[in-house]
């Protein structure tokens, strides 16, 4: 990223290299995507911004001739002086040294049994040597060591591989990268470090680049140009400066709406919260510090959990309280032991030290009560909405009939027949916080409910839970790996990791001035946080949560 | 729409676009309409084989009794549509009487597996522990060991005849339905739905029965029916060995075993059996695979 | 989960190796032990007086009762019996068949030439048959040739192996007359004309069990990222399917002790429907005649061979996936 942001759009660039024009996708149904153009100047870059669903992805494999059994692709692609059908086979001479495409899971996009110099080298022609001083070069371009073309992917983290996938990207030396969620499996402060390197990488090597996300806060750090889609059909597009940050379309505003790090916070605060709050993100109500600062509902202390196989402890000595009718969050990265932590807390995992006082009057499933976070797999497929919510009404004697249960969710009575099979994402984790409020809990917890959701469905759910809080009174821990969740929903926050708790205390003091360096670390890498401010031109609104309405 | 169709993108990455419904059932309904023909025909094999096996006794009561005089005939004989065996008896007759031992032996291998798999594997993966423990090591005991061979030598040793064959291949075969359940119910134990009931407070008879057998049972079916093609060539097998049914028997094993000294004079009285064993097999193989199939993709549709 | 990059000592991957190796062993005794328990148990299973049994066709006289007693130490408690009996066949003592009154040794080592060639000519047709054909049906999935070939292997898995040698018998014995209906057949070539059939047959069920095999470890293989991902990085196909075969050997490779397992059922078959004088056919003779030196023997050999195949297709294993390694160490 240079000041790209800021010069305006170039127009249909003589530059371009790669051009496509009516790029259409159709599956067995009909069509998917429909028909597109697209074009990419070297050394610049496109962003396509889109929800699960919207075709970003068929999109993406269309242009490099990759799509899945069955499904096609129709248009022309112009890639410097050639020009190629999507339809036919011949794009496979453009793969490589043409176009490249770089996939999301850096898991599975290399071959477990080969060493990743070997897969490096197979782009490289040459005698041996050469090849091997070339991979060389090549890991060093991405800041790894020689020593990694030894070793197999699994001997490496999941930011390492997705580097190693570069370097083998970059092998053929692509005049065209598309590189697909490259980050969305790893953690945030490797997923900057990841965005960085391509930037650098495309920079210096003049690589016109298309980046595919649904996360509008990567797409505004690093976008020239920008492209929203949504259910197959182009939105939006234009300059980035425009269309990520004062869109036109009412969906692309939505999105930014939804867009949690920069909005939901106000949203929220609006909706569950009083009007006397004085600045804008201090989303924090005050009474978890103010008078009842002695109702403690849950106080934990020195929990400890370690696992057989597993050299550290998934928890090592934790210690936390939630007060009552309030919201604690837990926030760490993937192997911080927040989940292991939940578990302890609902009785599926017993720690091996500590205490966990439950300081309300309920007893047995009545004290917690937890929600999931993948709604796919939260509800028995082998019984009807009703059914399950009958049946956790019954066993925690809760007096909340299933019409009820499913009105406080927010969805129609005649859901109860269903299966989940036919519901939405967002309505099985409705009626999953249903099911858990059937047995009218103390302490709702709820472990990244809302991260294997969309943004705007993510949006939806965090306002019903704030509203469900205010009605019933509810005390809830959520626990999340995304601090814009946190500063939403949260009054006060403990920050774990590699089970210790490194920070706790308000939402406002631990996210706005934090004090530990990890806390630091951590926010200074959530997209669309860290870079906007020197990117925002100067007469524009800048992109911080503040300002925007 | 556009994840959902490609292969599931697997990562445990916080935001990732799980593979929705949609493509799912997208890609169920290219596949399924492949599917009809080779079923609707395997269906009715095993519809006339089994309608045999329920008539036995009805339809021919004489299919054991001589019917010629001594000696073979062949085919297109009045009255003998595939000719006689050795011993004078009608072979179409006798292929309909053999239709029982080639149900019954089998259906029981296939069902007392699965009882069996279902008590053991299901307190096995729904305890875990030492029940687990113990339970894991003597299916992997009796699978490390030569199946067949063990079923031909104890059969064979003890000399019980058929239904002494059928109670060795029930021991046999239940180790690997004991996994199976024991694997499933234990996948079942992970998902949030049934942690959600443990959270609940649900008693543990409560969740296994209502919540982890029905989610457990579509595929435990679909393996039995592929159980009982397994077991109807085993036994046949051992039938054809002289270990199985007992002699004078009607049995598609021991019938192919009979007419193979006819083979230059009536063919058909040893390859109609054969070919009944292998359409018979082949079907409920065919049948045991769709319904599998079908069940898998309604799970990924879930 | 995030896996740091761990540069695992030498020494520790060795000795995790030798640890695994070791426990690999000590099952593998283990299930030899028991085996040979039920195996030596089989003298008592069988209906009838032990001595009775063992007497065979002599005649009954309360002399020969008591020698056989006194022979087979049948008084003595059933764990030094057992003892005694393992031992003996540690020692290379096998007893004496009961039918032919000749060392159990001798019988079967004149008869394991013909069934160690017939395995092995069958292990070779099926193989060399099956693999591309289930390469070729995975890389054409849900096409009218994939089709086919599916369906030809749930035929071949559902067909017993003397079913399809009886077929075999007919049409290409009996009716076209190209190969011999009877015999073994006299030198190499000799040999190999009259063990064709009967290793075609052995093979067809094999063959569609590594169809089937083969097929499901190369369309999960397609699948992967890392294929598309090659694609996309404009490598060849050759290159691509050179990668995909190599990580679809490893499922291929550790199936071995299935397909042995296979084996044994379908040889007895075959050297029977073809009357062939192998180890199958003395095994069923065997059983048949209650011959139960002869059957111990025979169990004790495949049970061992089998359980050194499942030993070495384990250790293969370690071998050709290196991810097992890093498991055997997190252990």
């Amino acid at each position: 990223m240079s000041a790209s942001t800021l010069t305006p759009p170039a127009g249909p660039a003589q530059d371009a290299v790669l051009r496509a024009s009516d790029v259409s996708v159709s599956g067995p149904r009909g069509v998917i995507v429909e028909p597109l153009d697209l074009e990419l100047a070297a050394g610049k870059t496109l962003v396509i911004v889109g929800e699960s669903g919207s075709g970003k992805t068929l999109t993406a494999r269309a242009l490099t001739g990759l799509l899945p059994e069955g499904v096609h692709a129709s248009g022309t692609l112009q890639l410097g002086e050639r020009t190629l059908s999507l339809a036919g086979h011949g794009l496979r001479e453009l793969r490589g040294g043409g176009i490249t495409l770089l996939l999301q899971d850096p898991f599975t996009s290399l071959s477990p049994t080969h060493r990743c110099g070997q897969q490096i080298g197979w782009a490289v022609g040459g005698e041996r040597s050469e090849r091997g001083a070339r991979v060389a070069a090549l890991l060093a371009e991405v800041g790894l060591a020689p020593e990694v073309a030894r070793k197999r992917p699994f001997e490496l983290s999941g930011g390492m591989r997705q580097r190693v996938a570069l370097a083998a990207a970059l092998a053929a030396d692509p005049a065209v990268l598309i590189a697909d969620e490259p980050t969305t499996a790893l953690d945030v402060t490797t997923q900057r470090e990841v965005l960085d390197l391509i930037d650098s990488l495309q920079a210096k090597r003049g690589m016109a680049l298309l980046l595919i996300t649904h996360d509008l806060a990567v797409a505004r750090d690093r976008a020239d140009e920008a492209l929203v889609m949504r259910s197959g059909r182009v939105l939006e597009r234009g300059p980035a400066a425009r269309v990520l940050f004062e869109p036109e379309h009412e969906y692309t505003r939505s999105l930014l709406a939804a867009d949690l790090g920069v909005e939901a916070a106000e949203a929220l605060a609006g909706a569950s919260r009083a009007e006397g709050v004085s600045q804008p993100n201090a989303v924090v109500r005050s009474t978890g510090e103010s008078g009842e600062a002695g109702d403690e509902l849950l106080r934990v202390t020195g929990l400890r959990k370690s696992f057989p196989g597993q050299a550290a402890p998934a928890l090592a000595g934790v210690d936390l309280s939630v007060m009552r009718g309030s919201t604690l969050a837990v926030v760490g990265e993937s192997g911080s032991g927040k989940t292991t932590l939940a578990r302890c807390l609902v009785g599926l995992e017993r720690p091996d030290a500590g205490s966990i006082e439950f300081l309300g009057v309920a007893s047995g499933p009545r004290r917690a009560q937890i929600v999931f976070q993948d709604p796919y797999s939260a509800l028995n497929p082998a019984l009807s909405i009703g059914a399950g919510l009958s049946e956790a009404a019954a066993v925690g004697g809760g007096s909340r009939s299933v019409e009820d249960l499913l009105e406080l969710v927010g969805l129609p009575a005649s859901y109860a027949p269903r299966r989940p099979v036919a519901l939405s994402g967002g309505e099985r984790q409705r009626v999953a916080i249903a099911r858990a409020l059937a047995v009218e809990p103390e302490l709702l917890i709820l472990d990244e409910s809302v991260s294997a959701l969309d943004v705007s469905v993510q949006a939806q759910i965090l306002r019903l839970l704030a509203s469900l809080q205010e009605r019933l009174g509810l005390s809830m821990l959520f626990i999340t790996h995304d601090l814009s969740v946190a500063r939403a929903v949260s009054q006060s926050v403990v920050v774990l990791r590699r089970g210790k708790v490194v920070e706790h205390g308000s939402t406002a003091s631990v996210l706005f001035t934090p004090q530990h360096e990890y806390t630091v670390a951590l926010l200074a890498s959530i997209p669309g946080r860290a870079a906007a401010a020197p990117h925002s031109p100067a007469g524009q609104p800048a992109p911080v949560p503040e300002e925007k309405d | 729409m556009s994840q959902a169709i490609l292969p599931p993108l697997a990562g445990d990455g916080a935001a990732q676009n799980t593979p929705g419904p949609d493509g799912a059932r997208l890609a169920t309904a290219r596949r399924r309409a492949s599917a009809p023909l080779t079923v609707a025909i395997s269906a009715l094999i095993v519809l006339v084989v089994i309608v045999c096996a329920v008539l036995h006794g009805v339809i021919n009561p004489w299919a054991m009794e001589q019917d010629t005089q001594l000696g073979s005939v062949g085919i297109g004989v009045w009255g003998h549509a595939l000719g006689t065996d050795q011993l004078g008896r009608d072979v179409l007759a006798l292929l309909g009487a053999g239709a029982l031992s080639a149900v019954a032996g089998p259906v029981v291998v296939a069902a007392g597996s699965l009882v069996i798999g279902l008590l053991l594997g299901g307190v096995a993966g729904y305890r875990g522990g030492l029940v687990d423990g113990v339970v894991s090591r003597y299916a992997d005991l009796v699978l490390a060991l030569p199946a067949i061979l063990l079923a031909i030598v104890v059969a064979g040793v003890l000399g019980g005849g058929y239904w002494v064959t059928v109670l060795v291949l029930v021991v046999l075969f239940s180790p690997s339905d004991v996994r199976l359940v024991r694997g499933a119910v234990m996948e079942q134990m992970s998902r949030p739905y049934i942690e959600s009931a443990r959270v609940l407070g649900l008693s543990g008879p409560r969740i296994l029965f209502r919540h982890v057998v029905p989610n457990v049972m579509p595929v435990m079916l679909a393996n039995a029916l592929l159980n009982v093609s397994f077991a109807l060539v085993a036994i046949s097998s051992l039938s054809f060995l002289g270990m199985g049914a007992a002699v004078g028997t009607a049995d598609w094993g021991l019938q192919l075993a009979d007419g193979r000294a006819l083979l230059g004079s009536n063919p058909l009285a040893s390859i109609a059996p054969g070919v009944a064993i292998v359409a018979t097999a082949t079907s409920v193989n065919l049948l045991g695979h769709w319904l599998a199939d079908r069940f898998e993709k309604k799970a990924v549709a879930r | 989960m995030s896996t740091t990059a761990v540069k695992a000592p030498g020494t520790k991957v060795a000795a995790s190796i030798s640890w695994f190796v070791a426990r690999r062993l000590l099952a593998t005794m283990l299930l030899l032990v028991v085996l040979s328990f039920l195996i030596f148990s089989l003298l008592y299973l069988a209906p009838g007086d032990i001595a009775k049994n063992l007497l065979g066709t002599k005649t009954v006289t309360p002399e020969a009762l008591a020698a056989v007693r006194e022979q087979y130490h049948l008084d003595d408690p059933f764990l030094v019996q057992y003892w005694r009996w393992l031992s003996g066949v540690i020692g290379g003592d096998w007893g004496t068949s009961i039918r032919s009154g000749l060392p159990v040794a001798d019988e079967i080592a004149s008869r394991a030439g013909l069934t160690v060639r017939l395995i092995v000519l069958g292990f070779l047709i099926a193989a060399v048959v099956s693999i591309p054909a289930g390469v070729w049906a995975a890389r054409r999935r849900g096409t009218w040739v994939d089709r086919t070939l599916v369906s030809g292997a749930v035929v071949g898995v559902s067909a017993p192996g003397f079913a399809v040698g009886l077929l075999l018998l007919f049409v290409f014995a009996v009716t076209l007359r190209w190969f011999p209906v009877y015999g073994t057949g006299e030198g190499f070539w000799g040999q190999l004309w009259h063990l064709t059939l009967p290793a075609i047959a052995l093979a067809v069920g094999l063959g569609a069990l590594v169809v089937q095999l083969t097929r499901a470890a190369v369309v999960r293989e397609l699948e992967q990222d890392y294929v598309t991902f090659q694609r996309s990085r404009g490598l060849s196909e050759a290159r691509v399917m050179g990668t995909v075969l190599r990580n679809a050997a490893i499922p291929i490779v550790t199936s071995l002790g299935l397909m042995v397992t296979y084996l044994v059922g379908g040889t007895i078959l075959v050297e029977v429907v073809f009357g062939l004088p192998g180890l199958g056919t003395q095994l069923q003779q065997a059983v048949l005649f209650k011959d139960v030196p002869v059957v111990q023997a025979l169990t004790l050999i495949v049970g061992l061979v089998v359980c050194l195949i499942s030993l070495a297709v384990d250790l293969i294993y370690l071998v050709i996936d290196p991810r097992i390694l890093r498991k055997a160490v997190a252990k």
